[in-house]
């Protein structure tokens, strides 16, 4: 009896395999093929590498131990979220990177079945990286190895991972029982940066993307009968591009970056979940200070602060000089790029520094639910982590029209921040990440406003 | 003088951003010398513009805003624009003129 129900377990779980899978088949490249820009030299394409990249980040220095023969398994973790899980998952993507980067390998599995909570930010990375080897191999004539994958079982980590994950960007089949109605979910996406434009020093999409997600934002605000006004239009697309131009501005000379958002309008309550994420490879925050010349002004002032903490003896094994300086060059009116003086041919000057804090912060005042959900966000630059969530917020510097989030209860930056909300993580992310998941709720967005009109 | 920002606008964008977009305008539209003129400028932007970003006016206008002083700024460019794209203009002209301080 045991063994006849063993086998029909055995046989069930295969079924569903079979049926839960996305997959693409390998194929040989004889012919190395044009890369996005006919125009892209030879040089600048291997400069813009991704993965010449992470191998020199140290991403790519240790075997899988999930290969067997020419098969690798990528096993996705119960929270594959920067925001929630960050440290073990940025080990999914370096294991990934030394499985791509293993021209052995024919095959790759995703097993996304253990997969409850699927971030984007941490989809969106992975399948940034799979993508990009598959364009360098195409580019240089190499074999194309097979992918196939597992969906989970939870519906929002299949939705996510259907609409805006990996079968999507590799243009995989998929094979499932359960549809998705794709009519009730809004993405969006763009790349920028080298390889994916003929970049020069003067180019930049940001004004472009801008539009795009303020556009997008307000069609996922539509479909909870409200609309952005003229000032939130503005505010947004203000933020949006003073972000995308942090990345292109201070990644350093390997600038790639991409913003992807995914809204969804079937969710438990009538209320629409929206996530948003906005990353790039390059330099760190940290890495593109220690990287400049800065000026006396602003070296003093990241020696100032660090003195206050290093004296008060606050730094321990979650909060040190990088989780400092990351913090503090996010704060209002704080940029490496700061000169009391203006010096153009250097980029400086005494108006630097826009808060890249200030824009994730504009989505608290609305993203929550009437029923008690919250929304997140989360800043990852090397092994800084930051979470901006309801438990803290920006407030003006004593003394100073700066505003700030110190992320403690005196929201004093001389102080160590809660580690709950900032730490140092064991990985190393190359690169900055931003995060957010949000809620657009009629009955919440309708409270607030009757609240604000009642206080004036 | 008339300048009309739509020419100098992406064919997808209702947003002027980034910093560098607008120095490398203001190298292209000679306003170091149309500073030290005494002729206005008329500056339209497009009705349907979202957004006139501090770091593309900075970049365009800072200069001109620190050389002039706002008042005589404000003389010499009027800008033709929606009233919300107006707001970022004198944010933009604040900015530049702000007394920089760090917080430490």
């Amino acid at each position: 009896m045991r063994i006849k129900s063993r086998k029909r377990e055995a046989q069930y779980i295969l079924y569903k395999r079979r049926t839960n899978k996305f997959y693409k088949r390998a194929y040989e490249n004889n012919k190395p093929s044009a890369y996005d820009d006919e125009n892209f030299s030879e040089d600048e394409f291997k400069t813009s590498s991704l993965m010449h990249f992470l191998t020199h980040a140290g991403y790519v220095n240790e075997k899988s131990s999930n290969v067997r023969k020419d098969k690798a398994y990528i096993k996705i973790p119960k929270v594959f979220s920067f925001a929630d899980n960050p440290d073990n998952s940025i080990d999914v993507l370096r294991d990934l990177c030394c499985v791509l980067n293993n021209r052995q390998i024919r095959k790759i599995e995703f097993d996304h079945s253990k997969c409850e909570q699927l971030g984007l930010g941490a989809s969106s990375v992975m399948d940034f990286i799979v993508v990009d080897m598959l364009k360098y191999r195409e580019r240089k004539g190499q074999s194309i190895p097979a992918f196939e994958g597992i969906y989970p079982e939870t519906y929002s980590a299949k939705e996510m991972l259907y609409v805006s994950g990996l079968p999507s960007h590799l243009n995989a089949s998929s094979n499932f029982e359960i549809p998705i109605p794709t009519d009730r979910i809004k993405k969006i996406e763009y790349k920028g940066g080298k390889g994916y434009a003929k970049l020069d020093e003067n180019t930049s999409i940001s004004g472009k993307v801008s539009t795009k997600v303020s556009e997008y934002l307000n069609e996922c605000l539509l479909t909870q009968g409200y609309e952005m006004v003229p000032d939130g239009i503005t505010l947004v697309s203000h933020l949006v591009g003073e972000v995308i131009n942090n990345c292109e501005l201070h990644s350093g000379n390997f600038k790639r970056w991409s913003i992807q958002g995914h809204y969804s309008t079937f969710t438990d309550g009538n209320y629409g979940e929206c996530n948003i994420t906005l990353f790039n490879f390059g330099q760190t925050i940290y890495e593109s200070i220690i990287n400049t010349d800065l000026t006396k002004e602003i070296k003093d002032s990241f020696n100032n602060i660090t003195e206050i903490h290093r004296k008060a003896g606050h730094f321990n094994n979650v909060w040190n000089i990088e989780t400092l300086w990351t913090l503090y060059a996010l704060q209002d009116g704080i940029s490496r790029l700061y000169s009391k003086v203006p010096v153009p041919e250097k980029k400086l000057s005494p108006d630097r520094g826009t808060g890249t804090i200030k824009f994730m912060t504009c989505f608290k005042s609305i993203g929550d639910t009437y029923d008690g959900k919250n929304c997140v966000m989360s800043i990852i630059s090397g092994h800084t982590y930051i979470r901006i969530d309801k438990n803290y917020d920006l407030g003006y510097h004593e003394g100073t029209d700066k505003q700030v989030i110190a992320f403690n209860s005196q929201n004093d930056l001389a102080l160590p921040p809660d580690s709950r909300n900032v730490k140092l993580l064991k990985n190393y992310f190359p690169g900055t990440l931003i995060s957010m998941k949000f809620y657009l709720d009629k009955d919440y967005i309708t409270k607030i406003l009757e609240e604000s009109n009642n206080e004036n | 003088m008339k300048i009309d920002m739509s020419k100098y606008q992406d064919r997808e964008s209702k947003v002027f951003s980034g910093r560098n977009n607008g120095v490398v305008l203001r190298k292209q539209l000679k306003l170091d010398e149309l500073d030290n003129k005494d002729e206005q400028v008329e500056i339209s932007i497009p009705i349907d513009t979202f957004s006139f970003n501090i770091s593309f006016f900075l970049g365009l206008f800072g200069d001109s805003v620190r050389a002039l002083g706002k008042s005589r700024f404000k003389e010499k460019y009027d800008f033709k624009c929606t009233e919300v794209i107006q707001q970022n203009i004198d944010d933009g002209i604040e900015r530049a003129l702000k007394n920089p301080t760090l917080i430490f």
